[in-house]
């Protein structure tokens, strides 16, 4: 094994994936690159409709019949876009796990706890019945969740949010996948029980080495849980670089913008939202897709795409600013 | 399927007030709360009872002619000790008619739901779970089906296959499936874009899988409803079947025959049309209310 191969867990390059409409192919993500070290955690950042979740469905091979991948995902080495149903089945909840965004739906309201724990066991482990339920016994308790015993016998609507996605957490663990994807973990949870949940995913991997790619509006959770940050903006990577780096020196308006919305508590000053909206993506602006909200959007922004360049070593931006041939009108 | 949590959010401890706490007194609660399931459930029982147990409860041989069953005229019988609803112009015991035409009547209607049971949900989970041409070709096939009128169709399918009471349940089920079919589409159009389904698919499930554990569970109270009250729709057609002579066979009993053959004497011997009229009502009612009585049972929406 090289360096190379054990250096990367995940490598996505010029993932690009389209959607068939009426009116011809939309294109939701465009020539997204991203990689992840074993044991790493990444956080992928954006508004609402960036294209996010898309990725992250394309690297579980989840996307609908209608939607058109290009470019590659792999990992490990292999391709994901290439296999077949059959061999997908068995990279998913195997070496790559998915958490949901909403634990109040993401349980099957009529299988009891203990029996959606098992499901993925069940699907690629040989187990037998007696070493399945003292290992979802064991993944209960591995997330927090008091009592294991009895919670196995309990159904969903017993259990609080919280509980829930600590279930949904046991789920994607039990096979001790090589990359979590968690989307939006907390967003839908309380405050206190938010930061529970972060620190749960914070020792689970310490323990298991996996990666985790955190995909989430969230900068505080960025903040705490990430080394780097891939900021997307309408389908495409805007910036990319160190957790430091997006808080103290954040290079690309957007990022700025983002940033510049969060309440701090030192400054009594009033909060800056970024004007206007993500623009569909049916009707992109030919240049910079952020130009048209851009504070210091230049001619050449409206006209011309820039590209993801370094402007230090681990830290890109795809902005005329750092660019040649961008030029402060 | 031990696990069906059929205890929905708003059962037993729907009201104000202190949790009950003893096994009848939840069941109390219930019946309150949900009389019509109750009384409907219990129509239904003695149905069921009166079916099975048909020749130990019958006093007479439904198909034997009693030599003291007509009067001196040739007419016959009101009740009496030996006959208690009467006989009929053979000379037959109506009480023993009745309680093995309920037999006909439970066997039609709860065989042909089944059959439209199995019929629409396949067709119906294929449809909405993947969609597509396959859903078109199905969903424009049910319609096909719904255009017909129902009765006729039924009967010139019982008049290929021959009349008898098998061929009538197979008839009456293999035509009955478009209504449930949409039903179960609809469900599972909505079951599947929940977020369980996908994080099944997530943990490397196949459709199979999913089907069978993630949507159809997920689908099954409408099922319940609506094959329930499909059971008393079915004894309605099946009675009307034999009313006009298609069903079942003389001199073997079905209220829609008796009625038929009280048509005749309807002046002169009243019970013969009430008996089975009345049975028949009964039942479909029951039918009725359980069936009713479970949706609002089932669906928290509905429910009070």
């Amino acid at each position: 094994m090289t360096l190379q191969a054990t250096d990367t867990l995940l490598n996505i390059s010029n993932l690009s994936i389209s959607f068939k409409s009426d009116d011809g192919w939309i294109r939701a993500v465009q020539d997204v690159n991203l990689q992840m070290a074993p044991g790493e955690t990444v956080g992928l950042v954006g508004e609402s409709g960036c294209g996010k979740s898309v990725t992250s469905l394309a690297i579980m091979g989840l996307l609908p019949r209608t939607a058109r991948v290009e470019g590659e995902i792999s990992l490990q080495g292999r391709n994901l876009t290439t296999l077949t149903d059959k061999e997908l089945r068995r990279v998913r909840g195997n070496d790559v796990s998915m958490i949901f965004q909403e634990p109040m739906t993401s349980l099957n309201p009529i299988l009891r706890i203990g029996d959606q724990i098992a499901e993925p066991l069940r699907m690629h482990a040989h187990l037998t019945s007696r070493q399945m339920s003292e290992r979802v016994k064991e993944l209960l308790a591995q997330v927090g969740i008091p009592n294991p015993a009895r919670v196995m016998q309990e159904y969903p609507h017993q259990l609080s949010g919280g509980m829930r996605q600590r279930v949904m957490i046991a789920m994607a663990m039990a096979c001790k996948p090589k990359l979590l994807i968690a989307d939006e973990p907390t967003t839908a949870l309380d405050v206190t029980v938010q930061a529970q949940i972060l620190d749960l995913l914070r020792k689970l991997q310490e323990e298991s080495g996996m990666s985790l790619l955190l995909i989430t509006h969230d900068l505080g959770v960025v903040a705490e849980m990430c080394s780097r940050v891939t900021v997307m903006y309408a389908g495409k990577v805007v910036e990319e670089c160190p957790v430091d780096d997006l808080y103290y020196e954040p290079e690309h308006p957007y990022t700025q913008g983002l940033l510049g919305s969060l309440p701090d508590l030192d400054k009594r000053e009033r909060l800056r939202p970024i004007p206007g909206q993500v623009p569909p993506l049916w009707a992109m602006p030919p240049g910079c897709r952020f130009a048209p909200r851009c504070s210091r959007a230049m001619d050449i922004c409206h006209s011309t795409e820039p590209q993801l360049l370094d402007v230090e070593p681990n830290h890109r931006v795809s902005c005329w600013l750092h660019q040649k041939g961008g030029t402060v009108s | 399927m031990s696990q069906l949590p059929l205890q929905p959010a708003n059962s037993a401890a729907v009201a104000a007030g202190p949790r009950p706490r003893t096994r009848s007194q939840r069941l109390w609660k219930l019946m309150r709360s949900y009389p019509s399931m109750f009384i409907g459930g219990f129509i239904v029982l003695v149905m069921i009872v009166v079916a099975v147990f048909a020749p130990v409860l019958a006093p007479h041989d439904p198909l034997h002619q009693f030599d003291n069953g007509l009067n001196q005229m040739g007419m016959p019988l009101g009740p009496s000790h030996q006959f208690l609803l009467g006989t009929d112009p053979e000379g037959r015991d109506v009480l023993s008619r009745v309680i093995f035409g309920a037999r006909v009547s439970l066997e039609v209607g709860v065989f042909a739901a089944l059959i439209s049971l199995v019929i629409g949900v396949v067709l119906g989970v294929v449809s909405g779970y993947f969609g597509g041409w396959v859903d078109m070709v199905i969903m424009r096939f049910t319609d096909i089906i719904l255009a017909f009128p129902f009765l006729l169709f039924v009967i010139a399918l019982v008049a290929i296959l021959q009349p008898s009471v098998a061929n009538v349940y197979i008839a009456i089920g293999v035509l009955g499936w478009a209504q449930m079919a949409r039903i179960i589409r609809g469900q599972v159009l909505q079951v599947k874009e929940f977020e369980y389904v996908q994080a099944a698919r997530a943990i490397g499930a196949r459709a199979g899988f999913i089907i069978f554990k993630e949507i159809l569970p997920n689908v099954l109270a409408p099922v319940i409803v609506f094959t329930t009250l499909n059971v008393g729709t079915n004894i309605l057609i099946e009675s009307s079947l034999s009313f006009l002579g298609i069903g079942v066979q003389p001199p073997h009993p079905s209220w829609g025959n008796m009625l038929q053959e009280g048509m005749t004497v309807m002046q002169l011997a009243p019970w013969m049309i009430y008996v089975p009229g009345l049975s028949l009502l009964l039942a479909v009612l029951g039918f009725n209310l359980l069936g009713d009585g479970l949706r609002d049972w089932l669906d928290p929406r509905v429910g009070k």
